[in-house]
């Protein structure tokens, strides 16, 4: 008999997970959802290896899913662990570490369709999913990638505009506030202290002079383009930086570029996917980055009416098993 | 010893890709909570949040997207599309 329930693995303040719950009890899919932050306090993991696979149990104070029942897993968000106030620092961290390794273990070795592996995701880093787009037949900007104040200095000064970009963007500094790196032109300024590159590795690439951006949401064989127009100077730098001066629009992507993300997915083995281009003046779209983790769509959904729930529901609700 | 200790100045060294840093949005957290029932999000009077006026604005509110997921720093969509109605 086949699986039927679909867990779904995010925080418990999730929108678009909302949304996805409520598809899979349209579809009559029993859903299991939890935060990783439940365990090991609020979730209990029994799990018992039997012939090559995880048996037994994840249970709530409010529900219970056998482990075998399990279809599919999202792995939308992944919380912090909370333990014990009671544990010193020395054992929180080895109860963290356990914790990550045994739960996490048990949930990614599970007999079910994964969107996304955790595997695939972290195999995924930026310079990685660069590498790939290119060899996908994508064009990507030209890129380097350095802690070499020489060689940014020459690279920044070829007739192109050149961007820094962040390979994580989200920073907390050294008081606890929570800064954001968008990526923005390099300035003269920016020239002048070219020393600092020195002290880590830095991603800097060519600016792509766009007539707009286009956000590609990918589930499963389903592509979903949105072109993002820019409309104040600064979204035309990073259009995360100005969400509010933003028009959207679903549009057909070149057929060049839609074989190039499906063998993308493909070979990164990831079963969703929000991937950003920017549409040069050139016509030519050039891939800047995938994101699998969480993979937000609420915000173009809501704007422009295509049906990534839907799609989402029906990947995860699918009876893949004997097919894949 | 004390005295050169404290007066230990403040290293200025920081990686060049941090420069132009900004502050996260911060905003304000969701009038909703958890239900582990039915597991989604509701109001306090039980209802839907996403099917709420406060949810509607969450679900298309477009968070720091990217490679670090959702966001911590909430932020409402208090604004139309320029071009667009809502």
């Amino acid at each position: 008999m086949a699986n039927m329930t679909v867990l779904i693995v995010s925080q418990e303040i999730d929108p678009t997970a909302d949304e996805v719950v409520l598809a899979l009890a349209e579809r009559n899919v029993s859903v299991f959802r939890i935060d990783r932050a439940w365990f090991p306090q609020r979730l209990t993991l029994k799990a018992r290896l039997r012939y090559g696979r995880w048996t037994g149990s994840l249970q709530t104070a409010e529900r219970r899913v056998e482990l075998d029942d399990i279809r599919s897993v999202w792995h939308r968000w992944r919380s912090s662990f909370v333990l014990s106030p009671q544990l010193t620092p020395q054992d929180r961290r080895h109860a963290e570490r356990e914790a990550r390794t045994g739960f996490d273990g048990v949930v990614c070795s599970l007999a079910a369709r994964h969107v996304n592996h955790p595997h695939h995701v972290a195999a995924l880093s930026k310079p990685v999913e660069l590498v790939l787009a290119a060899q996908c037949g994508l064009d990507v900007p030209e890129t380097v990638i350095s802690n070499s104040s020489d060689q940014v200095r020459a690279f920044a000064d070829g007739p192109h505009g050149v961007v820094r970009k962040l390979f994580s963007c989200h920073v907390v500094d050294d008081t606890g506030c929570s800064m954001i790196g968008h990526t923005r032109l390099v300035t003269d300024d920016d020239l002048a202290e070219l020393d600092q590159v020195e002290l880590t590795a830095h991603q800097v690439q060519y600016y792509v002079d766009k007539l707009m951006d286009v956000r590609v949401v990918v589930v499963g064989d389903q592509i979903f383009p949105v072109a993002i127009h820019p409309l104040s100077d600064v979204a035309r730098i990073d259009f995360r930086a100005d969400y509010r001066a933003l028009r959207r629009e679903v549009i057909e992507l070149p057929a060049a570029v839609m074989q190039g993300i499906r063998r993308f997915m493909a070979e990164s083995g990831l079963l969703m996917a929000s991937m950003d281009f920017s549409v040069g003046r050139d016509g030519r779209y050039y891939f800047l980055e995938s994101n699998p983790a969480g993979s937000q769509y609420g915000w173009l959904e809501a704007k422009t009416g295509v049906c990534i729930t839907d799609a989402v529901a029906d990947l995860l609700a699918e009876d893949w098993s004997g097919s894949s | 010893m004390n005295d050169e200790a404290d007066s230990k100045p403040v290293s200025t060294l920081r990686p060049w890709g941090l420069r132009g840093l900004r502050l996260a949005p911060q905003g304000d957290v969701p009038m909703c909570r958890y239900d582990p029932v039915r597991q989604v999000a509701v109001t306090a009077s039980g209802e839907l949040w996403i099917g709420s006026n406060d949810g509607k604005k969450w679900s298309s509110v477009a968070e720091l997207d990217g490679d670090e997921g959702r966001s911590e720093a909430w932020g409402w969509d208090d604004g139309k599309d320029v071009t667009e109605s809502w």
